[in-house]
């Protein structure tokens, strides 16, 4: 996929400050800390800085259940855990992160200066990373890649001063909530947190994922105003357990989450972010 | 929802409010009455966890974590507050099997993969065939087995 798809909303100055493109794979055992090392030597010249983090835990979006599970975190050592391998680039502004099952790519808007290089231009970036780390697992014999969850987060940040002033004022942003609320309850509304959760399908009307959207109340670190971050994450299973499949889920993700993101704000944010079609 | 916080980096630029969102583990588990089971299994899960390779001394297996693990989360899926708490057993592949034997009812449940769980399910009261399930994303079948199950144990 090179072009972006005629039909999809587009604006010219998206509150975006930060997407990830991931994949989760049933784990590698032999993906430990020298052929990490491995891998980095690989990608340092784009990605110099590599730090460590704690492990991801694996996660698996299914259906037919009565609840989901996570609400209880389960983890078993049989060994010290192996960390997550962030590589980054040295203005922090692109970072792989891998772990012995799973492979993400972030960008992030490192100041405000930055533009939003659109998913046309970030795409190929984690294609070539996860073609890079496929032929590395292959070339090491560090064992099979199966897939099993595929995952797109946008992270939004909202801020306060244009369109809305203070964390009362969610029905400004969003049209999930009614101004209503804040006309009829007795008390002064103070704040707002939002959740949704919303099922993917695919053609077929069979079971994919899941799409989540938060909108949670927060301040700046700079100056400490209001402003919203909305996240919008679409996980699911990849349209076919292979490479293609993993891109697959995650156009199609991608494509749900933008669609999502214009029709659940307010035409009048649409026009502070310039909506563009 | 699962998504962990720390895939994005951006949350490190704003703090938020005071939230009351995270619950201690125990305080879901008892909000269900279901804390006595899950802490059985969860102890079990830990017996398996702990075996080592050949411990059946015909050359089995340690037992898979990803397995345990995904044992565990469909277990707490599927199980409602009065389940009786399953038999959990390793297999000399190293994986998880989960099984109940009640009220005309055999459900056997074997984890290998996070997405790999095959069921057996036979209603003796009901005299139908044996059924044979290989589920992965989707747990409805397995659901409808152990609602009747509980139903029955009620």
């Amino acid at each position: 996929m090179t072009d972006r798809q005629v039909d999809l909303p587009s604006f010219d100055r998206p509150p975006l400050i930060e997407t990830a493109l991931g994949v989760q794979f049933e784990p590698l055992s032999n993906l430990d800390i020298p052929r990490l090392g491995l891998l980095w030597q690989r990608v340092r010249e784009h990605l110099p800085v590599i730090e460590q983090q704690q492990p991801l835990d694996p996660v698996i979006e299914r259906i037919g259940v009565r609840q989901q599970p996570g609400a209880v975190s389960f983890q078993v050592l049989q060994q010290p855990p192996l960390p997550r391998c962030w590589f980054l680039k040295k203005d922090g502004g692109e970072l792989l992160q891998v772990q012995q099952d799973r492979i993400v790519w972030n960008w992030r808007k490192i100041s405000d200066e930055v533009v939003y290089p659109r998913y046309e231009t970030i795409r190929p970036h984690f294609v070539d990373h996860f073609d890079g780390f496929l032929k590395f697992i292959e070339e090491e014999k560090i064992g099979d890649f199966r897939p099993n969850q595929c995952e797109v987060i946008y992270v939004n940040h909202i801020h306060s001063g244009e369109g809305w002033e203070t964390h009362a004022d969610v029905d400004k942003i969003f049209l999930g909530w009614s101004s209503e609320y804040k006309q009829r309850a007795p008390l002064e509304l103070e704040t707002t947190q939002l959740f949704a959760r919303h099922i993917i399908y695919d053609e077929k009307r069979e079971f994919l994922g899941r799409l989540y959207l938060s909108i949670e109340p927060a301040f700046q670190k700079s100056d400490d105003q209001p402003m919203f971050i909305m996240k919008l994450t679409a996980r699911g299973k990849p349209l076919s357990p292979d490479r293609e499949g993993v891109l697959g889920f995650i156009d199609l993700g991608r494509q749900h989450i933008v669609k999502t993101f214009d029709a659940v704000t307010t035409q009048g944010m649409h026009n502070i972010w310039r909506k563009i079609k | 929802m699962t998504t962990n916080a720390a895939t994005v980096l951006s949350d490190q630029d704003c703090r938020r409010p005071p939230s009351v969102a995270t619950r201690d583990y125990r305080e879901i588990l008892s909000g269900f009455n279901f804390d006595q089971t899950l802490e059985q299994i969860l102890d079990r899960l830990n017996d398996l966890a702990n075996l080592s390779a050949n411990w059946d001394s015909y050359g089995a297996k340690r037992i898979d974590t990803l397995c345990i693990r995904t044992a565990f989360n469909v277990l707490a899926s599927v199980m409602r507050e009065d389940t009786p708490a399953p038999w959990i057993v390793p297999t000399p592949d190293g994986h998880v099997q989960f099984e109940w034997h009640t009220q005309g009812i055999d459900l056997e449940v074997e984890v290998s993969s996070a997405v790999s769980i095959h069921v057996s399910y036979e209603d003796h009261w009901l005299g139908q065939p044996p059924l044979e399930v290989a589920l992965s994303y989707d747990l409805s079948d397995l659901n409808e087995f152990v609602g009747e199950l509980t139903h029955r144990t009620r």
